[in-house]
């Protein structure tokens, strides 16, 4: 087997690609404000099918979607609308596609929405469940009130936005409505054809491009996820062919794989591991104050190796990462 | 790519001879498993080992009959877009990503609604059993997701679309009002005999009906094939079991009420149409199977009284059969100044006989045998006993019915079915249609739906616990698919036949094939002789019909290779319909005043597209004119020398080659006594064998052939690799191969090397298998300028295989090919047989080719290597180019280090 290159954080870390969403937002959530209005007749929680993302609508809201090609990219709008008392409620997100990938947002997407205002009367920096939001208050073109959030997650933009007329203009429901948002992440299964692999990541979480990811000669196939957030997490996923003659027991070959990580950045923590009848190790790294929690699994055929990458410990160490570490499944069709 | 299928299907037969008459199919199949699970879901799993598939078939118990008011047309929307409608853990693009990953070729569930269901079915290797129960229950739980509005728009155009058809086809306007009125008005079934109400139903209803109505606990989910049952109750148990959903109330009947003695309504502009419908017996009873073969024998006796009378061109009878109710309706197109009064005093005059047990018994044997191989043909596949399986269990309660259905027809008698006339088809009870002459194409009925569409209610429930598909299960690497035993002998006057038994086949499948085996003594001959055997000169009665009055069907074919006869028919009448074929094609008269009609479509061939004309170039190049692949440039010389006397000379003297290929529940010694018997009834001996045959070498082969068209728009180029694809020797390698040119590998694929150099025109593999061309095959259709590229292209790409830069993925799917392939085709009677055409038509033994069917077994990536180093070597490609190409010929001769031959298309006769 080919030694293991410095892929792993070269590629991650000297491509500055953590950086980019590292300018400064509110370190803090900004609690929300006024309670929910009393229960009234009609008001139920839609969802944005497949995105996990739901709002209480005064009324039954209508599906929209639909794609917009762009100069150098695609973008993909979903959104559920509702007018209800000349009031109208849009919860909306925009997801963007370059070379079919999903790629990444900046937070600046987070600055396109004051176009929306002709005058801004609040603006607050919001977090939730460590993503960078914004919440926009002010009137529009057409001087009527419109109050908006906006939260970023991992490539996708949510938006929840009420306007109407003054007169019509209810804060009481329309704070009811933005208050009352939901987000619950929702996975997907991503499978590498040429590795020979499936795993589960958030749906939201931007597919990188491979140069951009830039995994070695060596992994027939992988993908880097970013999802960001305040801890700035990522997922990476890529599988080697082993070759057939490598006279070393997987042990071995897990144990070399590691020692490729020592060379870049400290080991913390290696301990060996058992994952459907394969051998592997469970590995938590720091390289750069970012810490990486890693997972290799050796097979007959392929070395997987498995990466959450984040700006804190507890936030990759964290059970829920468990989904996507256990979610790993190899086909091996192949003799 | 006939030749192409065919070599596949011989290559992937074994030899495992048995004693004859032993059955590999023996114990195939088991009864049925069933269970409920707590939400409602009907679940039935059988084991049945036909062949390494499983057929996975979800029966929503929801149809047109239960369109919502004012929404007519919902099923048939809803089972138009839901193969394609993504879920919240994979979108379609994963999907694809997922398969090949898992070393799988995608599969597209098919999905279609009735009046009373929604059937959703995949068929799919055994192996991936699991990960395919996954996907569906994926499907059955979230499939709501991927509703939107542009999916819908396109779903109901498909509807209108169907719509559109039905109503302008006079033929579909009368089926439609013969069932409404066999239904009656007040139907449930009539619901969608009516236009559908498509402006009522968006992206918000057809979310709510998925919700509502096609759920778990208003579904039947029944598998059957190479299954382990109870591993697969536990799966299903455990994939599905935790989807929720509430049961929809039955549909009941209305009491059946009869409508106007008569209807007219607007028929085919050129002739009138008349029609008799009766309200008849529920689907699966004794009745309703009596009615069938009723059908059938008042369409052989009514036809032919028809015919005879002038009254008509023949007649449309037919049993329509529903669990609530059915229909009995017979139809026909008049003959002009024919009245429909006329059709029926004549029509009610033959009912009249069947009630008074006037029943002729040779028509009544013909319409059960032609009613029991209607029926055995639709139930032959794995796909069909699963949706036949959850028809018995919703109708009589029981999934393994079918062989007390096809009792049920066997034990039809004279007398049953005079009764059932008697009671069911009175003349009081019958409603005339008339479908007048008219011009009108329309006779659409206002839609209902008035006011606006109601809004989206978007009600998707939080999947909080959902762990369950974040990981597909495994997919084990292929295993071989179980192969059937196969007889190998010849009769006394020496006709090679090859025969497998399958005991669970209703009919008997055979293939009678003549190969080519002198020079043909035209171009175009094949077709001509194929027509003259089928199409019956004048005051004669064609074979077909002649087969399908005993219960049997023909299909025919012919080309360069050999002239094949299909014939399917219940084993009992076996031996009827062999020798009936046997002796038309040794007694078929051609004669001379129907030659030039025949001889026609061959004066002008079609060579307008750049691959007709590079074919004919190319078989005209490579063979002498005596070769049976040679192709001439001009047709009309050799077709003005034909005589129909010279084609039936040709035909007979090759009769004595015929070979046969039989696959049904017979014992060999059955077969050869069969064969025997049908061999001593011909009515002279055969010619012997002239002995012209083929002897003539191709001639020396060129390295680089071009054709110079100027005029042409594109460059179709054929680069070939000279292989041993001959069975029992290195045929695996060599068709494996063949498919890993078209897959990725570590380095980019072809087609993505070709696109590098700006090649976007079709790409295709094949490899030939012939005593004269055993060749591997790449054919590009190029623009002018593009040659030298797409050789640089090619030969680049050999040379990443030759290096052995291929993925494990891409071996796999290689080898996997073949056994998806074999696998389908053992799913059928008629699979069975096509594969032991193959072997026939290419002189393989079962040793042979069970040789090199281990050999797919065995490939591995070292294999791989080793093969393309041996094949793909750049100093053995031959390349022939059509098309603008001398610009390039030095410099593509110059890649390849030879020279180049070219002709100008301008030199000699253009083809």
């Amino acid at each position: 087997m080919k030694s293991i290159s410095l892929w792993l954080f070269a590629a991650l870390l000297g491509s500055g690609l953590t950086g980019c969403a590292s300018k400064p937002v509110a370190p803090k959530a900004t609690p929300a404000v006024p309670a929910a209005p009393k229960e009234s007749s009609g008001w139920a929680r839609y969802e944005l099918p497949t995105r996990g993302i739901s709002a209480l609508f005064p009324t039954a809201p209508r599906l929209r979607k639909h794609g917009s090609p762009q100069k150098d990219a695609y973008l993909e709008f979903r959104q559920l609308i509702a007018e209800h008392e000349g009031m109208t409620y849009e919860l909306s997100t925009i997801e963007v596609y370059r070379d079919n990938k999903l790629v990444l947002q900046d937070e600046s997407a987070l600055g396109h929405f004051d176009s929306l205002f002709k005058n801004i009367t609040s603006r607050r920096a919001l977090t939730a469940g460590n993503y960078s939001g914004v919440e926009l208050r002010g009137t529009t073109k057409q001087d009527t009130p419109r109050l908006v959030r906006v939260q970023l997650l991992g490539n996708t933009v949510v938006s929840w936005a009420v306007d109407g007329k003054k007169e019509d203009f209810d804060s009481e429901k329309a704070r009811r409505f933005i208050d009352d948002s939901t987000i619950e992440l929702p996975w997907h299964v991503y499978s590498a054809p040429d590795g020979q692999f499936s795993i589960s990541v958030p749906t939201v979480a931007a597919e990188l491009p491979r140069s951009q990811f830039g995994w070695g000669p060596e992994f027939s196939g992988g993908a880097g996820f970013y999802l960001g957030g305040s801890n700035e997490i990522f997922y990476a996923a890529g599988s080697m062919i082993l070759a057939s003659d490598d006279p070393r027991s997987a042990d071995e070959v897990a144990d070399a794989m590691v020692e490729a990580m020592g060379t870049r950045g400290k080991v913390l923590y290696s301990g060996p591991l058992d994952y459907e009848g394969a051998r592997g190790r469970d590995v938590l790294t720091v390289v750069d104050e970012s810490y990486f929690h890693v997972r290799v699994v050796v097979t007959k055929q392929y070395g997987f190796l498995l990466m959450v990458g984040g700006k804190d410990r507890e936030s990759v160490l964290d059970n829920a990462q468990q989904r996507f570490f256990s979610s790993l499944r190899w086909y091996d069709t192949a003799m | 790519m006939r030749r192409l299928r065919a070599i596949l299907g011989s290559l992937v037969l074994s030899c495992v001879l048995l004693a004859p008459g032993t059955s590999f199919a023996d114990d195939a199949r088991e009864s049925t498993l069933q269970r409920t699970l707590p939400n409602g879901l009907r679940v039935f799993v059988r084991r049945d080992q036909r062949t390494s598939l499983v057929a996975i078939t979800t029966i929503y118990q929801v149809g047109a009959a239960q369109d919502p008011d004012g929404q007519r047309g919902m099923a048939k929307v809803i089972s138009q877009i839901l193969p394609r409608l993504e879920t919240r853990h994979i979108a379609l693009q994963d999907q694809v990503r997922l398969f090949q990953a898992a070393g799988l070729e995608w599969w597209e569930p098919k999905a279609s609604a009735s009046d009373e269901r929604t059937v959703v079915s995949v068929r799919v290797p055994a192996r991936a059993r699991s990960f395919a129960l996954w996907l569906e229950a994926e499907r059955m739980g979230f499939m709501s997701d991927g509703v939107t509005g542009e999916i819908v728009d396109d779903g109901e155009q498909e509807v209108a679309k169907q719509e559109e058809q039905r109503r302008d086809s006079a033929g579909k306007r009368m089926d439609a009002a013969l069932e409404l009125a066999g239904f009656g008005p007040t139907s449930v079934y009539a619901k969608s005999l009516k236009p559908p109400q498509l402006a009522a139903i968006d992206a918000a209803s057809v979310q709510q009906r998925l919700r509502s109505h096609y759920t778990p606990a208003n579904a039947y989910l029944v598998v059957v094939g190479d299954v382990d049952p109870e591993a697969t109750l536990s799966e299903i148990s455990r994939y599905y079991g935790r989807l929720k959903g509430t049961p929809v109330p039955e549909l009941l009947e209305p009491p059946h009420r009869v409508g106007k003695e008569a209807v007219r309504i607007a028929g085919p502009a050129d002739a009138e149409v008349a029609g008799l419908a009766f309200n008849s017996a529920k689907f699966l009873t004794q009745d309703d199977l009596t009615l069938d073969v009723l059908a059938r024998y008042l369409g052989i006796v009514l036809a032919r009284d028809l015919v005879q009378a002038d009254l008509a061109r023949g007649i449309y009878t037919r049993q329509i059969s529903k669990r609530l109710s059915s229909a009995y309706v017979l139809g026909s197109v008049l003959k002009p100044g024919k009245t429909p009064h006329e059709w029926r005093a004549l029509t009610e005059a033959a009912l009249e006989r069947v009630q008074q047990g006037n029943i002729s018994s040779a028509d009544f044997e013909s319409a059960k045998a032609s009613i029991i191989a209607s029926i055995a043909a639709g139930n032959d596949g794995l796909l069909e006993t699963a949706v036949y399986i959850g028809l018995y269990a919703r109708t009589v309660n029981d999934p393994d019915y079918a062989p007390r259905y096809f009792e049920g027809y066997r034990k039809v008698t004279p007398a049953m079915l005079s009764d059932v006339a008697r009671r069911y088809l009175r003349r009081e009870q019958g409603q005339l249609i008339v479908g007048e002459k008219t011009a009108v194409s329309s006779t659409s009925q206002p839609d209902e739906a008035t006011g606006t569409p109601p809004k989206l209610t978007v009600t998707l429930p939080s999947q909080k616990d959902d762990t369950l598909w974040y990981k597909p299960p495994a997919v084990p690497s292929a295993t071989h698919v179980a192969l059937p035993s196969i007889v190998d002998d010849q009769t006394s006057t020496g006709e090679r036949f090859l025969f497998t038994r399958r005991t669970d086949a209703p009919l008997v499948t055979f293939r009678i094939e003549v190969p080519w085996k002198h020079r043909l003594p035209a171009w175009g001959a094949t077709q001509i002789i194929r027509a003259y055997t089928v199409l019956p000169a004048k005051g004669e009665t064609s074979l077909d019909v002649k087969l399908r009055e005993i219960g049997a069907t023909l299909q025919t074919s012919a080309d360069a290779d050999s002239y094949v006869a299909l014939v399917q028919a219940v084993p009992e009448r076996f031996e009827q319909a062999l020798l009936l074929i046997d002796q038309h094609l040794r007694t078929a008269r051609f004669s001379e005043g129907r030659l030039e009609e025949l001889v026609q479509p061959f004066r002008e061939p079609k060579r307008d597209t750049i691959e007709r004309k590079a074919y004919a170039w190319e078989n005209a190049l490579t063979y002498e004119s005596a070769h049976r692949y040679y192709v001439p440039l001009d047709a009309n010389k050799e077709l003005a020398k034909l005589t129909a006397a010279k084609l039936e000379a040709y035909f007979r003297a090759e009769l004595p080659f015929m070979r046969l290929s039989i696959v049904g529940d017979l014992e060999t010694f059955q077969v050869r006594e069969t064969l025997e018997r049908v061999a001593k009834a011909r009515p002279r001996p055969s010619k012997p064998a002239r002995q012209d045959l083929y002897r003539v070498a191709p001639r020396p082969e060129q390295r680089l052939l071009l054709v110079n068209d100027p005029s042409a728009q594109e460059i179709r180029v054929t680069f070939a690799f000279p292989a041993d694809s001959r069975y029992g020797a290195d045929l695996a390698r060599v068709t494996a191969l063949t498919s890993l040119l078209g897959y990725n590998t570590v380095s980019p694929s072809l087609r993505s090397r070709l696109r590098g150099e700006g090649i976007t025109g079709d790409v295709r593999m094949t490899w030939m298998l012939r005593p004269e061309q055993n060749e591997i095959r790449v054919q590009v259709t190029l623009k002018k300028g593009q040659l030298e590229a797409a050789t640089r292209a090619l030969l680049m790409h050999i040379e990443a295989l030759r290096l052995g830069e291929i993925t494990p993925v891409a071996v796999a799917q290689a080898r996997n090919d073949a056994d998806w392939w074999l696998a389908q085709k053992l799913d059928s009677t008629d699979g069975i047989a096509q594969l032991l055409q193959a072997m026939n038509e290419l002189d393989a033994t079962p040793a042979a080719v069970a040789k090199t069917w281990r050999q797919i077994g065995a490939l591995d990536k070292n294999a791989m290597v080793a093969a393309a180093e041996e094949y793909l070597q750049p100093d053995k490609l031959r390349v022939f180019a059509y098309g603008p190409v001398a610009d390039e010929a030095k410099s593509v001769g110059s890649q390849l280090q030879t020279e180049a031959h070219v002709t100008n298309t301008g030199e000699t006769s253009t083809p």
